[in-house]
């Protein structure tokens, strides 16, 4: 079964900021999370994927084709949602449904009537008037109403109460029931993507710092909780990152190299990322 | 690429209730002065802002990044802006003949008019298209006004400098080879801006 996207020595370079061979692999049938602080290189790399900028160097193969050779037949099975990029102001959902209808071959109106019924979007309505929260919904049921195989999320629950974004990514979930459906997204929202996803891959300043399978982290990495004396007696290779406190020092260590009279506790993603980034 | 001009079409929709009452006050000022050739100058104008507005529109909503997620080519995006603008000029072309027929009576004047705003509606889009391709909409629009403005800047210019106007006969003589020159121009403004289109970063 071939690769939902393989990214093989991507690089981009704009002024200061180079994204600089970045390689990743998401296999069918998996979601994964891209995370990475403001400005590492999230949407630039999505951006890259789409073909909306230059690649200066590396190659891209979304469902086993690169989008130069094949544009249009790939973009039938992709599904974007871009943060901020919408339909022009006085279109409305009927619009949109006639509109879409001939642009994608594979366009289906019930589908995408019920996602906005199912999303409370109001179908009349000039798009102008939505909020951003619908725009983004909006965005999302355009994204599933057609023969979509892979979904490109950039920031596609930000902007969203948690009501409505445990709603999308029980959506998502069920998209990817589908063996042939996968799921790339990038978000702040880590709760989300620790939900959701089967693999992480953290980018900061331009690369790819790790690309591994959720669980496999979690299991991997421990928090430890301990006074700055013990913190000193411990040997330094067991530790990814660590950070002072009033209580005494917090570190993310790795599991099975620590010792066993020591508490440990579960790390979550989003300590992961932070004790990287401390450790850089 | 019939979706990309249905959207353009629906979004500017909302606005032809303004635009009948305009049109229908330029009219109403091409009859009291039995004169139809300043509602064919502003109808021409009007068609060559339309598609502008699209343009606007779009960017506002960057659309165009959203665009090219789906089964639609920059090539595609482009085209689909030069037939808006061929049709829309091409519709007031229409809408000026039909008036000016009604004010004059003399269908030989009216459509010779009305083709001659027709074909100067082509010239500008095709000079400002690739500008705001280039600089964006903002910029662009400034633009249009130079080149609104340019040939009566210019004839002002040959009248002062007392260089002789191109004669009627001239005119005449020259009259199938314009169509040439408008297409050559229209052509190669497309080609310029498919260009520009498909080098940008979005």
């Amino acid at each position: 079964m071939e690769n939902a996207l393989e990214i093989k020595g991507l690089k981009k370079a704009y002024g200061r900021f180079v994204l600089d061979g970045i390689n990743l692999t998401l296999p069918q049938g998996c979601i994964m999370g891209l995370i990475g602080e403001n400005g590492a290189g999230k949407s630039t790399t999505i951006k890259l994927i789409l073909g909306l900028i230059k690649k200066s160097g590396g190659e891209i193969r979304i469902l086993g084709s690169t989008i130069d050779n094949d544009e249009e037949s790939i973009k039938e099975h992709i599904g974007a949602v871009i943060d901020e990029s919408c339909f022009p102001d006085n279109v409305c959902i009927n619009d949109i449904n006639m509109i879409l209808k001939n642009i994608y071959r594979t366009w289906d109106e019930q589908k995408f009537l019920y996602y906005a019924d199912k999303f409370s979007l109001p179908v009349k309505e000039a798009v102008k008037n939505y909020s951003r929260g619908m725009k983004m919904k909006l965005s999302i049921a355009v994204a599933l109403s057609h023969d979509s195989k892979l979904l490109i999320l950039d920031e596609a629950t930000s902007g969203l109460d948690p009501i409505i974004r445990d709603e999308i990514l029980d959506v998502f979930l069920d998209f990817i029931q589908d063996e042939t459906h996968s799921i790339f997204m990038s978000s702040h929202i880590i709760s989300d993507l620790e939900k959701v996803c089967d693999y992480i891959t953290f980018i900061h300043e331009g690369k790819i710092i790790f690309c591994e399978a959720k669980d496999e982290l979690k299991e991997k990495f421990g928090i430890l909780k301990c006074s700055e004396d013990e913190f000193l007696n411990i040997d330094k290779s067991i530790i990814k990152g660590y950070r002072k406190n009033s209580f005494g020092v917090e570190a993310l260590v790795y599991k099975d190299k620590i010792k066993k009279d020591y508490t440990i506790d579960n790390a979550s993603i989003e300590d992961i990322m932070l004790y990287y980034i401390k450790e850089q | 690429m019939k979706g990309l001009l249905l959207k353009d079409l629906v979004n500017l929709k909302q606005q032809t209730k303004i635009y009948i009452i305009v049109i229908a006050i330029w009219l109403a000022i091409a009859l009291t002065s039995q004169d139809g050739s300043f509602l064919g100058g502003m109808i021409c104008v009007l068609s060559v802002m339309l598609p502008i507005t699209t343009l606007s529109y779009d960017e506002k909503a960057k659309w165009d990044k959203y665009a090219l997620s789906m089964p639609v080519s920059r090539k595609q995006v482009v085209v689909s802006k030069y037939i808006l603008a061929l049709a829309l000029s091409f519709t007031g072309c229409l809408i000026s003949f039909a008036f000016n027929l009604f004010i004059t009576k003399d269908a030989n004047q009216s459509m010779l008019m009305s083709l001659m705003f027709w074909a100067f509606s082509i010239v500008a889009f095709s000079v400002i298209l690739p500008l705001i391709y280039k600089l964006g909409v903002e910029k662009g629009r400034a633009m249009i006004l130079v080149v609104f403005l340019a040939p009566t800047v210019l004839v002002i210019l040959l009248s002062k400098l007392n260089i002789p106007l191109p004669s009627k006969e001239f005119l005449y003589n020259i009259k199938f080879v314009i169509p040439v020159f408008i297409i050559a121009a229209l052509i190669l403004s497309c080609y310029v801006s498919i260009k520009i289109f498909t080098n940008k970063d979005l």
